[in-house]
């Protein structure tokens, strides 16, 4: 288990992209905020994917309270993997799942994407803020590419 | 290399067979509909430069699937039908069909009247210049490749299809919502971001330097704009 800047990071197997992809280095990150929310950024990010030829990943940040170790999340990790395996089903393109431990999800977040990154993220759209939107709007500031899927 | 994507409408199997062989023969990349409810459903998720619709279908006939059609996108329509009565004309190109052929036709007279309505669109591989020269970036329509810097640069087919669109339309600013019907379809008028997306990744692929783009150029708050010079290759 690999642990850097106080994350760590879980099922080797998923984390390495499928077949190093060498020629498709585009990636759409597909942050997981809800279920619901997830599998419509998921679509979205499909299609997406499929225009530009890019790879999916599923990023799952994965909060272990402080009582706990890091390394000891509360939930079993084949728990989560196998959730986000049949999450990721849902979309005909391959995708793979990056679950990520971390004390502070924003924190990891400025880590675990790369500069000028694609995300997409799904949440409600409304006239007051929402965590999605919230979240989005970090996002765009960090200097990321959000795409906001409309979650109706 | 395809000379055009053509939609053939009709519920006779056999005339669908024909259509396909003769036009896919002719460079021409063809898809086919059973039904009008095919058919617009097919038109919502891919892009075509025409249509070849029958008139007398079962379920919703020819004549409301064209007016289905026009009402959402600017395709070219070429209507298919048996009957020669000017009183079916008139409702046809009333209905928004471009053109009218009586079965049985001959393979010229088809191919003329396809070459014809493929010249009036205006994103038409056709109807232009087929290769464009912007500096050292070098792009080929018919052959749909792009070259900079003596490189061959891999375009997607969405992000080819949204270029052609753009070379269609040199120096004049293009609305996001037009430019996503007319590369996406019809349902894609409000996914603003998608199209940020594409360009960001064009921009990346064929611009000296894509955080100052020289040639796809943003226009605030309308769409974006392919600066060409005025007398490309």
């Amino acid at each position: 288990m690999e642990t850097t800047r106080g994350e760590a990071r879980l099922g080797q197997a998923a984390v390495v992209p499928p077949g190093g992809q060498p020629d498709s280095p585009l990636e759409v990150v597909v942050l997981h905020t809800t279920t619901k929310g997830t599998l419509q950024a998921l679509r979205t990010a499909a299609a997406l994917a499929q225009g530009l030829a890019a790879r999916i990943r599923l990023l799952v940040p994965q909060t272990v309270p402080y009582p706990l170790p890091l390394a000891s999340p509360s939930i079993p990790k084949d728990f989560t993997e196998r959730r986000f395996r049949t999450v990721a089903s849902e979309v005909a393109i391959e995708t793979y799942i990056d679950i990520r431990l971390c004390r502070d999800r924003r924190v990891l977040l400025e880590s675990a994407l790369k500069p000028r990154s694609l995300v997409v993220l799904s949440g409600r759209r409304s006239w007051w803020p929402t965590s999605e939107s919230r979240l989005a709007r970090r996002l765009r500031h960090l200097g990321h590419q959000v795409v906001f899927a409309n979650l109706t | 290399m395809s000379a055009g994507r053509i939609l053939v409408v009709d519920d006779e199997p056999q005339i669908r067979r024909v259509l396909r062989t003769t036009l896919t023969a002719r460079g021409y990349e063809v898809h086919d509909a059973r039904t009008g409810e095919d058919a617009l459903e097919s038109l919502r998720d891919n892009r075509f430069d025409l249509v070849l619709l029958d008139m007398n279908m079962p379920g919703i006939g020819g004549m409301e699937t064209c007016r289905e059609i026009r009402a959402n996108s600017e395709v070219a329509i070429i209507m298919l039908t048996v009957r020669d009565s000017e009183h079916d004309k008139v409702a046809a190109l009333d209905a928004g069909a471009d053109d009218y052929i009586t079965k049985p036709f001959g393979t010229p007279e088809l191919l003329a009247r396809i070459r014809a309505a493929l010249r009036r669109l205006p994103t038409s591989a056709e109807g232009g210049p087929e290769s464009y020269r912007l500096e050292e970036l070098e792009i080929n329509l018919a052959t749909r490749r792009v070259i900079s810097k003596g490189r061959e640069i891999r375009l997607t087919p969405k992000e080819f299809d949204l270029l052609r669109y753009l070379l269609a339309n040199p120096n004049l600013p293009i609305p996001h919502t037009r430019l996503l019907q007319a590369v996406w379809g019809p349902d894609y008028g409000d996914q603003v971001e998608y199209l940020r997306v594409f360009v960001n990744q064009l921009r990346k692929k064929i611009e000296p330097d894509p955080s100052h783009p020289r040639y796809l150029l943003t226009e605030p708050w309308v769409g974006y704009r392919l600066a060409l010079p005025s007398n490309p290759a």
